[in-house]
């Protein structure tokens, strides 16, 4: 009944939900930087920022590849289900 | 938004517990313990793989196992963890504090006065500022360290103070010997009238009037060379003092004669600013200058460092230390004090004062001979005058000295000084600007 | 159903009593439904509630963390100025950001729902790119853009003869690039939600405005936008605490300079109890965002309920 019924009617919702999720944690800066600080552990946000920008020195080249390669998972997890997005989002909305 | 995270104290310790693959981890066969140590991320030469290697060294000797991080200042990392690390009780053994940290965490810090007890037996004093900042009510907190530490005095290119200013920086303050021949008419008005004069041919000193450290240490060696504080040693407000009302009226020419952009400097605007070419003076550290070599040689070429300006009460260095504590939590007290006492060992320091090109600052006067500082080049000689000699007769000073550490912190960190100039520059008047600092600082003698 | 009351039956009676109760209540739907919540609520109140409480109970301590202030810090900060243009900038920044954002999102999903689908997907996506980029690297880039030294803004209107804006040295310029750096991030996140509930109106009731001889605006302002009420007002919301809660674009861009000018919330916490080493004071900055949003959630949900309620009517 949960996988046929509830999940099945719920999917888009629960696609939506989790890409948004998703979107907002990949691109968290603050929690990781005060949790995480060892070069090697780093997340693409801060370890962009601590490790390209070296006093004042901006490799911006290089920031900007990491940029690119930053918003490349979410743009290919949207490409894909960009779908599902809307129509999660529109189940909700049809209700009122 | 931003506190509650931090303060979040089981966050912290799932964080701590997942931070596995350290950047350097010895383990050597039988190691008697473990010690952990966060570093500042030196980012001048090659400072931190020197530092790597003295720390293997110490592991292999003393069979225990260390475990570093380097953690770099940039976007105020290095001051997030130290916060989350103290509220959690976790985290590192040792951390790199700046300036104003060991007030801040007097609670959380194991006093080290036996080591620095030690280490002020084999090589003397350290200077005045280090004493006020590391020492809470006669004990040391922090083992004041050179790595990381700086004094920011005057940067400038050679050629264009030459020919704008008549300023011969060179034959006033020569690269070796003991005298400086042009120290006594290197003051704050020769400094006003050679920004004037470089600000005529488009070379601006860059001079910012932001609120990191880079504005707030110079305006405080500009307040101190007037004598002007702002608070007292006794916490008295003193912003109506004529001395304060001397530094206003003189910055009010100042900062006319500045960049255009200077009050949205931070500290790495007045580094680009004499790479590029664009400015004629700095007060800085060496980086630039250490940056330019590779990315501006003919800049570099040009540069020379040289003391701070003198004003009526004297010539104070801007002076910016980091320092070594050791968090009461500390599973290894023994072991950091070990490592802390070795690494300010004078030949380990010398070490990396050569892998970092002159850029930190020994506590120690005793090792302000290294001969890093009189090799380096080009021009030769160019950081002869960086670190503060005796002949210098220049005070290291931070700013908001002698104000009591606790409001001074504030004065610093919220950059009232450079803020004063900054609000002179949009147009307000000396009365109204020390109206703002009274009201501001009122606040900042909560308890 | 049947087999299980004949077990219980079977039993003695002390245990049957027991027994039929815990059933009953096992029975009852909203019983069986709390259980079933209950790892979400402790997970809430281990990651919510704990720490909004313990921001609460740090907000009323003494600089040291020695002292129980109450509500000392708050009286302290309403009366300095710097903090009261700090709420200014805040509620400016927020509320100019939601505005531009939602009115630009409501826009581009007009544009966008009358490209046929198979387009639409090429140009959705690429819209949505300021949005995936993360925050603090894509304000990295804009402050380049905007670098006091060598802004590419500038390099430009010099090209055209125009001389340098100091971009961020000047407090409302400064705040209008903050403004702009957020409505650039946000704006596709409203059009994305706006899309999805355009899809939503039934097409019958385009048509029957038009029959009664509506125009297009009048179709917008009848027939649209009653029937997205609920996703603007929710997306707005959202948005707001977003928005207010940001970080890096302010910590970035000018790190509340010039003047102390542009602090937002965030930033200002960060400074106050990070930098300068007085966490309860900052607790209580952050903490100031908690009643302000408030009002602004009871204006933008109320109009939410009574819409439902209509709805049930």
């Amino acid at each position: 009944m949960l996988l046929h019924i509830f999940i099945q009617v719920a999917l888009p919702a629960i696609i939506a939900a989790t890409i948004f999720a998703f979107t907002v944690s990949w691109g968290e800066f603050l929690y990781p930087m005060a949790y995480l600080y060892s070069s090697n552990q780093m997340v693409l946000t801060v370890g962009i920022i601590s490790d390209l920008i070296r006093g004042d020195v901006f490799e911006w080249g290089r920031i900007m590849a990491g940029c690119v390669l930053a918003a490349a998972p979410p743009i290919v997890i949207y490409a894909f289900l960009m779908d599902y997005y809307i129509a999660g989002l529109t189940a909700g909305a049809t209700k009122g | 938004m931003s506190i509650n995270k931090v303060t979040r104290r089981k966050a912290l310790k799932l964080g701590v517990a997942a931070s596995v693959l350290p950047l350097v981890h010895i383990r050597t066969a039988g190691a008697a313990g473990q010690v952990s140590i966060a570093l500042w991320d030196h980012w001048v030469g090659q400072g931190n793989d020197v530092m790597k290697k003295q720390i293997a060294a110490f592991a292999e000797k003393n069979k225990v196992e260390v475990k570093a991080d380097l953690i770099p200042s940039a976007s105020g990392q290095i001051l997030m963890v130290e916060n989350a690390e103290a509220q959690a009780k976790a985290g590192h053994d040792i951390y790199a504090l700046s300036v104003w940290e060991a007030h801040n965490h007097v609670d959380d810090l194991e006093p080290v006065d036996d080591v620095v007890g030690r280490l002020i037996a084999k090589y003397g004093k350290t200077n005045d500022a280090v004493e006020y900042l590391c020492k809470v009510k006669g004990h040391w907190l922090a083992v004041p360290s050179s790595s990381g530490t700086q004094t920011k005095g005057p940067e400038g290119r050679i050629s264009i103070l030459r020919d704008a200013a008549g300023l011969d920086v060179v034959k006033m303050f020569p690269g070796s010997g003991t005298t400086c021949p042009g120290l006594d008419a290197w003051t704050w008005d020769a400094h006003l009238k050679a920004a004037e004069a470089c600000a005529k041919v488009g070379k601006n000193f860059g001079i910012g009037l932001g609120t990191t450290s880079d504005s707030v240490d110079f305006a405080g060696s500009l307040f101190a060379a007037y004598g002007a504080e702002l608070v007292n040693a006794k916490g008295d407000i003193t912003v109506r003092s004529d001395a304060v009302r001397e530094v206003l009226e003189y910055a009010q020419r100042l900062v006319k004669l500045l960049p255009k952009d200077a009050v949205s400097y931070d500290d790495a605007s007045n580094n680009r600013a004499l790479i590029s070419g664009q400015s004629a003076l700095i007060f800085n550290p060496p980086s630039p200058w250490a940056v330019a070599l590779k990315d501006a040689p003919a800049v570099a070429a040009d540069t020379w460092h040289f003391p701070a300006p003198a004003g009526p009460k004297g010539r104070f260095l801007p002076y910016l230390p980091y320092m070594w504590g050791i968090w009461k939590f500390a599973k290894n007290k023994t072991a950091a004090k070990e490592l802390l006492e070795y690494l300010m060992q004078r030949e380990n320091v010398e070490a990396r004062e050569n892998a970092t090109i002159g850029f930190d600052i020994p506590p120690f006067v005793s090792m302000l001979d290294f001969k890093i500082w009189e090799t380096a080049e080009p021009p030769k000689g160019t950081l002869w005058n960086y670190p503060n000699h005796p002949w210098h007769k220049q005070v290291a000073h931070i700013a908001a000295m002698p104000a009591p550490p606790e409001i001074a912190v504030q004065i610093y960190n919220q950059g009232t000084m450079p803020t004063m100039f900054a609000k002179l520059l949009s147009g307000q008047s000396v009365n109204d600007v020390m109206a703002w600092a009274e009201n501001e600082l009122e606040s900042f003698k909560r308890a | 159903m049947a087999d299980r009351s004949a077990v219980a039956v079977s039993l003695p009676p002390h245990r049957m009593v027991r027994r039929s109760f815990m059933r009953r209540l096992l029975e009852r739907r909203s019983t069986v439904a709390l259980l079933m919540c209950s790892p979400l609520f402790l997970l809430i109140a281990g990651l919510v509630v704990y720490p909004a409480f313990y921001a609460l109970y740090l907000a009323m301590l003494n600089r040291r963390m020695t002292q129980f202030v109450g509500l000392d810090n708050f009286a302290f900060l309403l009366k300095r100025d710097t903090f009261r243009l700090v709420i200014f900038q805040s509620c400016l920044f927020a509320v100019s950001s939601v505005v531009l954002k939602s009115f630009l999102g409501f826009v581009l999903a007009h544009l966008m729902s009358n490209i046929p689908s198979g387009r639409q997907r090429i140009w959705r996506g690429l819209l949505l790119v300021p949005w995936v980029i993360p925050l603090a690297l894509s304000t990295l880039g804009w402050w380049w853009l905007f670098d006091p030294s060598y802004s590419a803004f500038n390099y430009l209107l010099n090209a055209l003869g125009i001389a340098s804006v100091p971009w961020l040295g000047v407090a409302w310029p400064a705040r209008l690039c903050m403004i702009t750096v957020n409505v650039w991030f946000g704006t596709s996140f409203f059009m994305i939600m706006y899309l999805a509930a355009l899809k939503s109106v039934p097409e019958q009731l385009y048509e029957a405005a038009a029959i009664d001889g509506a125009g297009t605006f009048q179709k917008m302002f009848y027939v649209t936008v009653p029937m997205i009420r609920n996703v603007i007002s929710v997306t707005v919301l959202y948005s707001l605490i977003v928005t207010f809660a940001n970080f890096d674009i302010v910590r970035i861009l000018t790190n509340g300079g010039p003047e102390s000018k542009t602090h937002v919330f965030a930033t200002y916490a960060f400074q106050v109890g990070i930098q300068s080493g007085d966490i309860p004071l900052g607790a209580s900055v952050s903490l100031f965002m908690f009643p302000l949003l408030a009002v602004f959630a009871y204006f933008v949900l109320r109009n939410v309920t009574r819409r439902g309620k209509e709805m049930t009517v």
